[in-house]
């Protein structure tokens, strides 16, 4: 039989592929099962496509999220993407293992992967949780690839706040609250487009457990209502099973929506309950209020939209507070402890002792703007950090919170301030303990530093070229950092006594406790004696010490990250494999595993210490 | 702008229908557009072959540069994911393209070979949306499509694509 003319057979190969690169994927494929010739171009296509999505889950484009990409037609080059990504993964592993390799510019090329930002998260997360335990270089690797992943999420979060900063009214609050999570993330589920993704497919869950048909006759004020008993419910509001009302992760909304059991503080409760309305077209915002968040809801209530749903990816951008709203046209709710309105009058007696004036009292009732319920998320987590240092977290989750808050007040002040140059020194006056904590837990981030110092301390050139640098201004102290990260490091050979015997007892990546004040941590470097100044040895009475000033000093980290120089007759040796903080988040700046039968740390300062 | 005269050129279609054209409107044309430019001046009193393009296309394809002779020139690279994941075409276009089978795939070629990119991608859209929705057995009788496949092998290329649908 001869085959039947048909007009798609006159367009060459490239505009049938065009045609099909408008096709969803499981449309494109029912074209591709028409014959031949359209499998081969529309097939190719699809091949490809597998190929990247499967081979990668985080991508900068918003086309690897995989709800997206369900319905994402194929215009994508998807071959040439396959292609770039596989050349960018190749370029990261290069850069990876030549910093795993060498000392020199470890921070350089920390922030060199850094910048390939999600197109790399995939090998990082893999790194940091697939490497073997039996792997040659486990500690390192694992160590690494989590610092870059933090150094990637810190610096999207970071942007945010700049943005935020900058008033950018684009920002919403799900953001700008989500991006302190980004500071805790690392490998796990739950930046700010998981939650976007999750508060979608809980905000589509609605109508239908309402009952279509009710939703539809509903006005507003009763769907605001209705979200709100959905979510707690859901038991996804609120702190009911009563885990202590500071602890850490209530800070957080990534906690709140993926990690049992879901409790979080009024502000992040009312921030989902918010983001989950708004979903719905309802103009819910977080108050202003003292003391508690509620959610103030503003009318009108009476224009259900046309066919019952909404479109799902138009958020309303909050309001800057104060707007205007006319009686009866406003509800407040607590989601975080009920499920129904609060009675304004409540609210309002709760501010009358205060004489305040009027219009204050309404800038009180009325709801927040953006920043400052980012800035109340910021104290409520310094204020979570130093209970966390007894309770949950340990020390390290406590220095990260309160790394997190000082970014947030650096950027987005304490909301105190009045005037431009008011809110300078204020955030000037975080940026030195900001710095401090920096350079100790997280030297990788030193670029976000750089630039942030340029903010807060510009240096005009024009006709103020002799003008001498602010007093706080740390620039230099920077500088030097970054030099001494790129220069080559001077081998200490170890010296012997006369004899032929070590001078110096221990080696780089000795375990050990402090004889008197018992705390644990790891040699990362040693001196044939004491070489602090002066003042420094008068001070912690080296002279003291049975052995005195010139006994082997070594400089070690302890337990909460903190580096110290710490006399030979001090150190006693520990033989068995530390636990926690030390081994999973700090040892692998330094080392590269634990030798189990050496009972040691094995070395990754080579180049500093070559013999040991 | 607007005060400035309007130049007409005179087109020529591969039946030998001559037809007066602004020269702004053909200028959609990037093909047309280049030649003016190399030709200069000259052009302007000379008839331009259009030698892959009948005349009831051609006067389609004009139609449609008049109509959208004063869109902004396009945005080629870094278009927004928006559009790309779209296919919806604008009222007007749409009618535009509500002619037989023939005529449509004739307006393709032809804006392929004029080289009018947004008219190009109206059509391709239009095919897309002809796809849509449809079992293949659907768009073989939508297209008049023979279908070349032995039943093991439509469901072998079913086999190797069932993830397609559910990511």
């Amino acid at each position: 039989m001869a085959t039947t003319e048909h007009p798609l057979d006159r367009l060459p190969d490239e505009l049938l592929l065009s045609i099909a690169s408008h096709l969803p994927p499981a449309e494109a494929l029912a074209f591709s099962l028409t014959n031949e010739r359209h499998n081969r171009i529309a097939g190719e296509s699809l091949r490809w496509r597998k190929r990247c999505l499967s081979g990668w889950r985080y991508g900068r484009a918003p086309r690897y999220r995989p709800t997206l990409v369900k319905n994402f037609p194929l215009v994508e080059p998807w071959r040439q993407l396959f292609e770039t990504r596989q050349a960018t993964d190749k370029k990261a592993e290069a850069i990876f293992d030549d910093l795993l390799q060498s000392q020199q510019g470890r921070i350089r090329k920390m922030e060199e992967i850094a910048a390939l930002g999600y197109d790399v998260k995939d090998l990082l997360v893999r790194w940091q949780d697939e490497t073997p335990d039996d792997a040659d270089d486990v500690l390192a690797r694992r160590f690494y690839a989590s610092a870059i992943l933090d150094l990637i999420h810190r610096t999207i979060a970071i942007d945010i706040w700049t943005r935020l900063a900058k008033h950018d009214l684009k920002i919403k609050l799900t953001e700008a609250l989500g991006a302190y999570d980004l500071f805790v993330l690392n490998g796990k589920w739950g930046d700010i487009e998981d939650i976007h993704e999750e508060l979608d497919k809980i905000a589509d869950d609605i109508p239908g457990y309402c009952g279509l048909l009710e939703w539809k006759v509903y006005d507003k004020k009763e769907r605001a209502l209705k979200i709100a008993h959905f979510l707690r419910e859901r038991n996804m509001l609120g702190n009911p099973d009563g885990t202590a009302y500071h602890d850490l992760r209530n800070n957080f909304l990534s906690m709140a929506l993926f990690a049992p059991p879901h409790t979080s503080l009024p502000l992040q409760s009312v921030a989902l309950y918010c983001a989950v309305a708004q979903r719905h077209n309802i103009n819910a915002q977080p108050s202003n209020y003292p003391g508690h968040v509620y959610a103030v809801v503003d009318g009108p209530w009476d224009s259900p939209d046309d066919d019952g749903y909404i479109d799902l990816a138009d958020d309303i951008p909050l309001r800057s507070s104060g707007s205007a709203h006319t009686t009866g046209q406003r509800i407040y709710l607590d989601p975080f402890n009920s499920a129904y309105e609060v009675a304004a009058i409540h609210l309002a007696r709760g501010l009358q002792d205060r004489r305040l004036p009027a219009g204050q009292v309404a800038a009180l009732m009325g709801p927040t703007s953006v920043a400052e319920a980012t800035r109340r998320a910021g104290r409520n987590i310094l204020r979570s950090a130093q209970s966390a240092f007894h309770e949950d977290g340990g020390p390290l989750a406590y220095e990260t919170a309160t790394y997190v808050g000082l970014w947030n007040a650096v950027l987005l002040g304490d909301g105190q301030v009045r005037t431009r140059e008011n809110a300078l020194e204020q955030s000037r006056l975080y940026a030195a303990p900001l710095l401090e904590r920096l350079l100790r837990h997280f030297p990788q981030e030193i670029g976000l530093a750089e630039k942030l110092y340029a903010s807060l301390f510009p240096r005009g050139d024009e006709g103020s070229s002799n003008q001498e640098p602010h007093p706080m201004d740390p620039s230099e102290e920077i500088a030097a950092f970054r030099v001494a990260d790129d220069q080559p490091r001077t081998p200490k050979t170890r010296p012997t006594a006369d004899d032929g015997s070590d001078i110096i007892k221990y080696r780089v990546g000795q375990y050990f406790e402090h004889k008197r004040y018992q705390y644990e941590g790891i040699v990362t470097g040693w001196d044939e004696t004491c070489k602090m100044p002066e003042a420094w040895i008068q001070q912690m009475r080296v002279d003291d010490l049975e052995d005195g000033r010139n006994q082997p000093f070594y400089h070690i980290i302890d337990t909460h990250r903190n580096a110290r120089y710490v006399a030979q007759e001090n150190i006693l040796p520990l033989t068995e494999e530390p636990t926690g903080d030390l081994i999973t988040k700090i040892a692998g700046r330094y080392f590269k595993r634990w030798d189990s039968e050496a009972c040691v740390f094995v070395s990754n300062l080579k180049e500093e210490y070559p013999e040991d | 702008m607007a005060a400035s005269e309007t130049t007409t050129i005179r087109l020529q279609s591969n039946d030998n229908h001559v037809m007066d054209v602004d020269k702004a409107v053909a200028e959609r044309s990037l093909l047309i557009k280049n030649m003016l430019e190399d030709l200069g001046d000259a052009a302007a009193s000379e008839t331009i072959p259009i030698p892959n393009v009948t005349e009831p296309v051609l006067r389609k394809v004009i139609e449609w540069c008049e109509h959208h002779r004063g869109d902004p020139p396009a945005t080629n690279e870094e278009e927004s994911d928006t559009r790309k994941r779209t296919t919806e075409i604008e009222e007007w276009d749409q009618k535009f393209m509500q002619v037989d089978q023939e005529m449509l795939f004739e307006i393709i070629l032809a804006s392929n070979y004029l080289d009018i990119k947004p008219l190009l991608d109206v059509g391709c859209k239009t095919v897309a949306n002809m796809i849509k929705g449809k079992s293949p057995e659907e768009i073989r009788k939508t297209f008049n499509i023979t279908n070349d496949f032995t039943p093991e092998e439509e469901e072998q290329i079913r086999r190797e694509n069932e993830w397609a649908e559910d990511r």
